[in-house]
């Protein structure tokens, strides 16, 4: 009785996970980078085999539990384990995974700089992003914390020369489809993180550090930017909208937004 | 070996016997009590904050900060102190046969700093506590009241307290190695160590490296906020509407020297779980342990990849990608220690006549914790998935499943297993079967349900969810975490009041309740003050002599000469070893 309870509840639970999974109750958004294809897929592989790792462990444990029917002072005739296999069975996970996720982790970090990538920068305060376009110079002007002012937020240099085509603008960025965006975060006050599940991106930004990540985004749309480092009471509140726009429609308006 | 305990009278009055005292027994239960007040002021901040989470919003953002920072601090005090100092401070001696700690001073001191270190903690939440989380990463926690409420004196005390637990935690390090080392009965060679004292030595050892560190970071991390230095302060913040004077600190330091700590500080608190579950299980298995000599082995693993794996909480820190790439390499290797252990208990518990009193239902449950948190971690090992899943709701129940759910099962288990030995009495079966049940299924819908709304990519150390638009699906998931969470909470009384009732109403217990193998139990109730009476008991065996076969009962107590099984595990083959 006992154990058909058992069983009852462990395949309830297993079906219940089971039905989850299928129906995406609290699944991933979709991906919408280059490089988020790779990672959806090292998670798939990680599901699958994490996956029956769990199920065959919890049950074989599970199973040695209930059954409990040893005869005392006799060690029982069949054991559940082979060193052998065990010791080749982690090695395999721990090279499967180390080489798969490494793989996704190099595509994402280890790659030069692309040439012809689109340049913004992104300052992150309490509780807001500031993002800058270069301008038709394509170059940044100079910032220094001295000249912050409310209308200057990210204290551009006044007398900078290549600063003053420089286009600043509150918790929106846009960017191209299919064209490499490379992002330098900054960071005015405290630690913040650059968060968007559609892009897999996540990126801590340390005041201090100027750090550099591309990406490429696939898919057109408005996607949500949240802080994943907290930043102090309004860390929840930290949001910003990543706007993806046909190449042709972007170049429109950052022409239009530069006059 | 030492006989200065023996040498002199227990004393007489009250508070040289209660309170300020050096007997190891006494300590261990002030550290048990004390360890139980922390801990049910930092279950009463989770049921506001879930309260607050998953049914109605009640409280400021930066009120569920603080109280967020304030369990985190209490829970991880209670889990770091609990296993090893509470238990361990009681049980080494008498497991190793010696009649005290070996610096009964110290070990007094590193009570009243630790106290120390819990009151200063709680102060912290009556000025108004930190919003900057348990890891308190600069410049957040570094630049004072500017940055946020509860930045001024709520973090500086907040500081203190982590200095003086550290201190704690060295002195207390010190006597346990100490002792394992010296002060072992004649017999008791290290290779018949129960494994509990293995597990304590080994967050012993752990302890010794890294709490130093953490010390160094802190007092930095103080000067840093009352000397005007700049550890950890980069030039040119700019807060509270002016440019900060600090210069040149790096914000990355902290965290390393934090993580060179913070990452160790987990085996320091999940060895010695493993290691009395271990223990424990063997008992009400009624089998030898499998694998003694390799569990061993696999306790100094822990230790050398505990100290190189810390950059794995770092992967998205800003942190070199090169480095990235070997901490998630090495953080897959800590699977193989820890599947050693599984491993171990699978085999122990096969084919075994298993008595299903509470001890070994909380180490059941412990082991399927262990399993679950285990393999979750092979997830966010790998950096590149970690990208997605760090500081998310899935980081905050892989987490707890561990360090808190795994570590606290642990605490269950011996209490109720040691509980007759400290106290005298048992503690009530029915109540602990059905607190047992309770919390872990609670446990499991709720850190469950966080990895889950992990792949939502939901953020932690949210204090609302209401601006974004992604997180809207995570509602119901968070008032279903909340109301599981309230009953689970409530299931703890029934914890509390077996504990408070079976004290004083609990039914007597027998010298050796559990027909336990090891040196406490061969001592009466209550345990005399020199602990043995007359001579220290000399050891002829391990403390897993199970199942032995042609025996009149079914186990021998470490005591009893003759053959032993001593680490010839699961092949039931008693050899001769002369002591």
């Amino acid at each position: 009785m006992r154990r058909a309870v058992a069983w009852l509840v462990f395949w309830l639970v297993a079906a219940g996970v089971v039905a989850a999974f299928y129906k995406r109750v609290l699944w991933f958004p979709p991906a919408v980078s280059e490089h988020g294809l790779s990672m959806d897929s090292q998670f798939s592989v990680s599901f699958l085999v994490i996956g029956t790792l769990f199920v065959a462990a919890q049950a074989l444990f599970g199973y040695a539990v209930l059954r409990g029917r040893g005869k005392s002072g006799q060690p029982p005739s069949f054991w559940p384990s082979n060193p052998r296999f065990e010791k080749r069975l982690i090695l395999a996970i721990v090279g499967v995974f180390s080489m798969g996720s490494e793989k996704a982790w190099a595509n994402m970090y280890f790659r030069k700089p692309s040439p012809d990538a689109l340049e913004i920068e992104l300052t992150a305060e309490q509780f807001a992003w500031n993002v800058r376009y270069p301008g038709a110079d394509g170059q940044f002007g100079d910032t220094a914390p001295k000249f912050i002012t409310r209308a200057n937020p990210i204290g551009l240099n006044p007398s900078s020369r290549s600063g003053g085509d420089d286009l600043v603008l509150l918790n929106e960025v846009r960017v191209p489809a299919q064209r490499r965006v490379r992002l330098t975060l900054r960071s005015k006050d405290v630690l913040h993180s650059f968060w968007v599940p559609n892009l897999r991106l996540k990126q801590d930004i340390v005041p201090g550090l100027a750090i550099q990540v591309e990406f490429l985004a696939t898919k057109t749309g408005q996607f949500e930017i949240a802080c994943a480092e907290l930043c102090g009471l309004g860390h929840f509140r930290m949001k910003g909208t990543l706007i993806v726009m046909e190449a042709q429609e972007f170049d429109q308006w950052l022409e239009e937004e530069s006059e | 070996m030492s006989e200065t305990h023996a040498e002199h009278e227990a004393p007489r009055s009250f508070i040289r016997r209660y309170i300020f005292s050096m007997d190891h027994k006494v300590i261990g239960i002030q550290y048990l009590l004390a360890m139980l007040l922390l801990a049910v002021v930092g279950l009463a901040l989770t049921v506001v904050m879930r309260w607050h989470l998953g049914i109605r919003t009640v409280l400021r953002p930066e009120t569920y900060l603080s109280l967020m920072t304030m369990h985190a601090s209490l829970m991880f005090v209670v889990v770091t102190v609990t296993p090893t100092s509470a238990f361990g401070n009681y049980f080494l001696p008498l497991q190793v046969g010696a009649r005290d700690m070996a610096f009964p001073f110290l070990n007094m001191l590193s009570f009243w700093v630790a106290l120390a270190a819990g009151l200063v903690l709680l102060s912290s939440l009556i000025v108004g506590a930190p919003i900057s989380g348990w890891t308190a990463y600069p410049p957040l926690s570094a630049v004072g009241g500017v940055a946020g409420p509860g930045l001024g004196l709520g973090q500086t005390l907040w500081l203190v307290a982590v200095a003086l637990l550290c201190v704690s935690s060295m002195m207390g390090a010190l006597n346990f190695i100490a002792t394992t080392l010296n002060l072992r009965t004649r017999g008791m060679s290290m290779m018949r160590l129960p494994v509990s004292v293995w597990g304590w030595l080994t967050a012993a050892v752990t302890g010794l490296l890294v709490f130093p560190v953490l010390s160094a970071g802190g007092i930095m991390l103080l000067l840093d906020r009352l000397g005007k230095t700049s550890f950890f302060v980069p030039s040119g913040l700019y807060l509270g509407g002016e440019v900060l004077p600090h210069q040149g600190g790096s914000p990355l330091l902290w965290q390393h020297l934090f993580w060179f700590f913070g990452h160790p500080e987990v085996y320091i608190v999940i060895v010695p779980s493993m290691c009395m579950v271990t223990h424990i299980m063997a008992n009400f298995a009624r089998r030898p342990i499998f694998g003694y000599r390799y569990l061993v082995l696999s306790l100094f693993g822990f230790v050398t990849l505990g100290g190189v794996v810390w950059g794995h909480h770092m992967f998205v820190s800003g942190m070199s990608p090169y480095s990235g790439l070997a901490f998630s390499i090495l953080t897959l290797f800590v699977s193989i220690p820890a599947a050693i252990f599984a491993i171990s208990w699978l085999m122990t518990l096969w084919g075994a006549r298993i008595q299903f009193r509470p001890p070994m239902l909380y180490c059941l449950g412990f082991v399927s914790l262990f399993i679950s948190g285990g393999v979750g971690g092979l997830f966010n090992a790998q950096s590149s998935l970690d990208i997605y899943l760090h500081d998310t709701y899935w980081v905050v129940g892989h987490l707890h499943l561990l360090f808190a759910m795994a570590a606290i099962f642990s605490v269950f288990a011996a209490i109720h297993f040691w509980f007759p030995k400290m106290f005298g009495r048992m503690m009530n079966d029915t109540l602990g079967t059905i607190h047992f049940w309770f919390t872990l299924v609670g446990a499991y819908i709720i850190f469950l349900t966080m990895h889950y709304m992990g792949f939502l990519g939901h953020p932690r150390r949210y204090a609302e969810i209401s601006q974004f638009d992604f997180l809207k699906p995570a509602a119901s998931a968070h008032t279903l975490i909340s109301v599981v969470a309230l009953i689970t909470a409530g299931a703890q009384i029934l914890f509390l009041f077996n504990f408070f009732w079976s004290l004083f109403a609990g039914r007597k217990a027998a010298t050796n309740p559990w027909n336990s193998t090891s040196l406490e139990w061969t001592l009466p109730n209550p345990v005399p003050f020199s602990n043995f009476e007359r001579d220290i008991p000399v050891v002829h065996r391990w403390a897993y002599d199970f199942e032995l076969p042609g025996g009149a009962q079914d186990y021998e107590m470490q005591t009893a000469p003759g053959p032993s099984m001593d680490g010839q595990t699961g092949k039931g083959v008693p050899t001769e070893k002369s002591t």
